[in-house]
């Protein structure tokens, strides 16, 4: 293989650089919690994500895959507006939460934020102690007692498998937290504002064998309550946690579907040729 | 590479291998010149420091009383409207200097569209910072004691000193604090952001709280420049301390300040007592900017405590 091409270039030697009709492939046999037609992102001139159509199902994990500099953290962000932060993006199309558009202008940003939580590549706690990082999104909301505060950091700490570890040491910097703990601790903070769906960015990429494995048992957990999408460029974190599965090439969705059709009856010879590891 | 690689290899020529020794022998030798340079440069800055600081207060700690600073006599020997003057005007600088400067780095972190605009002003703070204190001090003249001293509203007067004191250090605190808020991670603002925060809460909660160790150092750099400036004062703040009434809070009353009053000394001449007093005032100024300094440290340090919850 040639050496010095960038991944998106070595993709598009192996593949070409086919569109797919996505609208046709992205629907789910389920419950649906976002609806995404036809989305498109743009840093400047770049366009980063092309007419994406995707279903994210209720109360069910989906993930979205693919190499570095896909555009699936890209898509991410764009479902709770993390673009409106980014200077020269831009973002059109459709993207629904129970079945109410949220791009539009009169959106009320901070109330759809509330509604879809985030969590980041790296753990970003604030320099703040472990109660103060989990009981932030309540008092920046206001109204709270503290015996409510309480509670409910409690609550969403147990939720984040977290609370035995550092029920004794509330009031420590969380900073003095490890790597995994600092990433429950956050997965915490976002569960503290009831969100209904979590977006989460390559949540355990910077974390040890171990760490990842509990941040994967808590996914398991929170699908219960909470919609969930996970993007990942590990494939069998894909494998492990999803019910669905998206596969991104060069800003396109190439393949959506059921994880284990996905996995095992791949349609897309790109897809095949990811999953069993010729490129990525 | 190749040395690295031939390394415990039998057949190693001699020559090749004398070669290599004298290499890292010469490596070794530079390594220790150097590592002796950097120890000396800081071994003699530390020294000479030391050296001034310990010669002043040995020379002026034996001055300073309670009456050095509170006891008028006939002598003069008495400083006490200098020291407060000198307080006054650090703290009514630092309040009007902190409130413009943090709101206006804000804008430029947070805010401005970064362009042609922001450009120019960070180059106007950037020129501004550098400009000799005595060109801010004769500006102060001409606008505060002479215009908007007309008719005696203002005249040589505390006021007028810190209010050149402000535009003698705004710049500087402007681009300390600038660089303190840019320094805060992006990842805390999103994450800020993404519970749902606003921008203004944002600030409030996540960034000014990261940036406070940075922007307290920013304040006591400023501070320090302000307790030891003198060239802007002399035309602002004047040379007279009345001594009836110098606790008075009267922002209008002329405000000589212990530096004023080290200038005057040497410039004038202030009697037999006058190196005396000199000394006394040195230490004094020493002491006062330490006594500052930790407590703005600590200040900054319960501020942080509150704010972030740690215990």
């Amino acid at each position: 293989m040639a050496e010095g091409l960038t991944t998106d270039e070595r993709a598009k030697e192996l593949f070409g650089t086919g569109q797919t009709d996505a609208a046709n492939i992205s629907a789910v046999n389920a419950p649906v919690k976002m609806k995404v037609s036809d989305l498109n992102v743009y840093y400047g001139e770049a366009h980063a994500i092309k007419n994406v159509s995707i279903d994210i199902a209720e109360r069910e994990v989906t993930a979205l895959m693919g190499p570095s500099g896909c555009g699936k953290s890209t898509f991410l962000r764009a479902l709770n507006r993390m673009h409106d932060l980014t200077p020269g993006a831009r973002v059109t199309g459709n993207v629904t939460l129970d079945g109410e558009n949220i791009l539009g202008a009169g959106v009320d940003v901070v109330d759809l934020r509330q509604r879809v939580g985030m969590v980041f590549q790296r753990a970003n706690p604030f320099p703040k102690s472990i109660f103060e990082n989990v009981a932030y999104g309540l008092k920046i909301q206001g109204g709270y007692s503290a015996g409510e505060l309480r509670a409910i950091v409690q609550r969403s700490l147990e939720r984040a498998a977290l609370w035995d570890e550092v029920k004794d040491r509330l009031n420590q910097s969380a900073l003095s937290l490890s790597g995994g703990q600092q990433q429950r601790l956050c997965i915490a903070r976002a569960l503290a504002v009831e969100p209904e769906v979590i977006l989460m960015d390559e949540p355990a990429s910077a974390l040890d064998p171990i760490a990842t494995l509990k941040i994967e048992e808590l996914i398991e957990q929170l699908k219960q309550n909470y919609t969930i999408a996970i993007v990942t460029h590990n494939l069998q974190q894909a494998a492990r946690v999803s019910k669905y599965t998206g596969f991104f090439l060069t800003g396109n969705l190439i393949e959506f579907g059921e994880t284990t059709e996905i996995f095992s009856r791949p349609r897309d010879k790109r897809t095949e040729d990811f999953i069993t590891g010729r490129f990525g | 590479m190749s040395a690295i690689a031939g390394e415990g290899r039998a057949t190693q020529a001699p020559a090749r291998r004398d070669a290599r020794q004298a290499r890292r022998a010469r490596a070794r030798i530079a390594d220790r010149v150097m590592t002796g340079v950097f120890w000396g440069a800081s071994i003699g800055v530390g020294l000479l420091l030391l050296y001034i600081i310990i010669y002043m207060l040995g020379k002026g700690l034996s001055v300073i009383s309670w009456d050095f600073v509170t006891k008028y006599d006939a002598s003069g020997n008495y400083v006490g409207a200098q020291v407060f003057n000198s307080f006054y005007m650090v703290v009514l600088a630092l309040l009007i200097c902190i409130p413009i400067a943090f709101s206006a780095a804000i804008y430029l972190v947070e805010y401005a569209r970064q362009g042609i605009f922001t450009t120019i002003l960070r180059f106007a703070a950037d020129t501004l910072a550098g400009i000799p204190s005595i060109i801010l001090g004769l500006f102060g003249f001409l606008v505060f004691v002479t215009v908007l001293g007309t008719g005696r509203f203002m005249g040589y007067s505390r006021l007028a000193g810190a209010l050149t004191l402000v535009m003698l250090n705004l710049p500087l605190l402007l681009r300390v604090s600038e660089d303190a808020l840019r320094a805060v991670p992006n990842e805390l603002r999103e994450a800020s952001m993404s519970l749902g925060a606003n921008k203004f809460k944002t600030i409030w909660r996540v960034m000014l709280p990261t940036a406070l160790p940075a922007l307290t150092t920013g304040v006591i750099l400023t501070a320090g420049k302000m307790i030891g400036e003198t060239a802007a004062l002399i035309f602002t703040a004047g040379s007279s301390a009345p001594v009836n009434g110098w606790f008075s809070l009267d922002p209008l009353y002329p405000g000589q300040t212990l530096t004023i009053l080290l200038f005057n000394l040497q410039a004038e001449g202030g009697g037999p007592n006058a190196v005396q007093i000199q000394n006394g005032v040195a230490t004094l100024l020493i002491l006062f900017l330490l006594v500052f300094n930790l407590g703005l440290r600590y200040l900054a340090g319960a501020l942080s405590k509150r704010l972030s919850g740690v215990k």
